[in-house]
């Protein structure tokens, strides 16, 4: 649903990190195609769960330098990014999904 | 004479305050900035409403002073959730981003859908933030008074300036460290000055 929702490209790139601690699971989508990075949390309607999001995180938009976000609810840092992106290259699944529509 | 037919009891359909007015803007706030009922495992339903009085008492702490986060000039409620970026999808509000009001749209159909699995656990999580934002009492019954941020849980700070308090259904919730007064660092007075 979000590529055929969300994308604009008839190919996309994902990889998909999870976090876990003792209480929850959740994880980064991250979607180099679009340049996104969108958190999941398990859902019980799930085939809304990336495009309801709400961290939905445009990466040409939404990270600032430094490690100061301000008080925001959801700005990042590029730190942040970064160790995400990377725990994605190193340890993430990836996949690539076709556009339907 | 048969059985008078059942009539089914009339559901009270469940509306948000106008988006023009500050509870609409801070009810729409809290149901898309707190996890509804549909995130298992993350969702508690006995700390929703504790929850989104913390995110209540956070509106209200800014207002007291705008400009230190990011809504310099704000005078109400609703513009110390549109300005500074600091509310994901809130920026043009009342506008919302798209995914925002499909969300906000998901909630309020189950909420009002009496033949949905789910629809008792969204009615009490959406009139949890119509309480949240139009009891005039928050400063007393916020569980910390002094609350000025949230994150979604192991999403990092808000910045080095904030102190993490307490983790509630999936969002974490901080206040701002105190600026400690200015010390006097005149040479001239020093009592360390040697003669």
């Amino acid at each position: 649903m979000l590529v055929n929702v969300n994308g604009r490209q008839k190919t996309n790139q994902f990889c998909v990190i999870g976090q876990t601690d003792d209480t929850s699971v959740q994880a980064y989508v991250y979607w180099p195609t679009e340049q996104k990075l969108i958190l999941w949390v398990p859902h019980l309607y799930d085939n809304e769960a990336l495009v309801t999001s709400d961290r939905y995180l445009d990466l040409k938009r939404d990270v600032v330098d430094g490690n100061d976000v301000h008080g925001s609810t959801y700005l990042v840092t590029r730190s942040f990014v970064n160790a995400a992106l990377k725990a994605c290259q190193e340890h993430g699944e990836k996949f690539t999904i076709h556009k339907s529509n | 004479m048969g059985t008078p037919p059942k009539t089914a009891k009339p559901q009270t359909r469940i509306v948000l305050a106008s988006p023009s007015t500050n509870a609409g803007a801070m009810e729409r706030l809290f149901l898309i900035e707190a996890y509804t009922p549909a995130y298992v495992g993350t969702y508690d339903a006995s700390q929703n409403l504790i929850a989104m009085r913390l995110m209540r008492q956070t509106i209200e702490n800014r207002l007291k002073s705008p400009g230190q986060y990011m809504a310099r000039g704000a005078t109400t409620e609703i513009e110390i959730i549109e300005l500074g970026n600091q509310f994901a999808g809130f920026g043009t509000y009342p506008t919302l981003d798209p995914g925002m009001t499909l969300r906000l749209r998901d909630i309020l159909t189950i909420a009002n859908n009496p033949k949905h699995p789910m629809h008792a656990a969204f009615a009490q999580f959406v009139n949890d933030a119509i309480t949240a934002a139009t009891e005039s009492t928050t400063p007393s019954v916020a569980k910390y008074p002094n609350v000025t941020a949230w994150r979604t849980k192991n999403s990092g700070s808000p910045g080095p300036s904030f102190h993490m308090l307490i983790t509630l259904s999936g969002n974490t919730f901080y206040s701002t460290i105190p600026v400690p007064p200015m010390l006097h660092r005149d040479a001239k007075h020093s009592s360390r000055q040697t003669h």
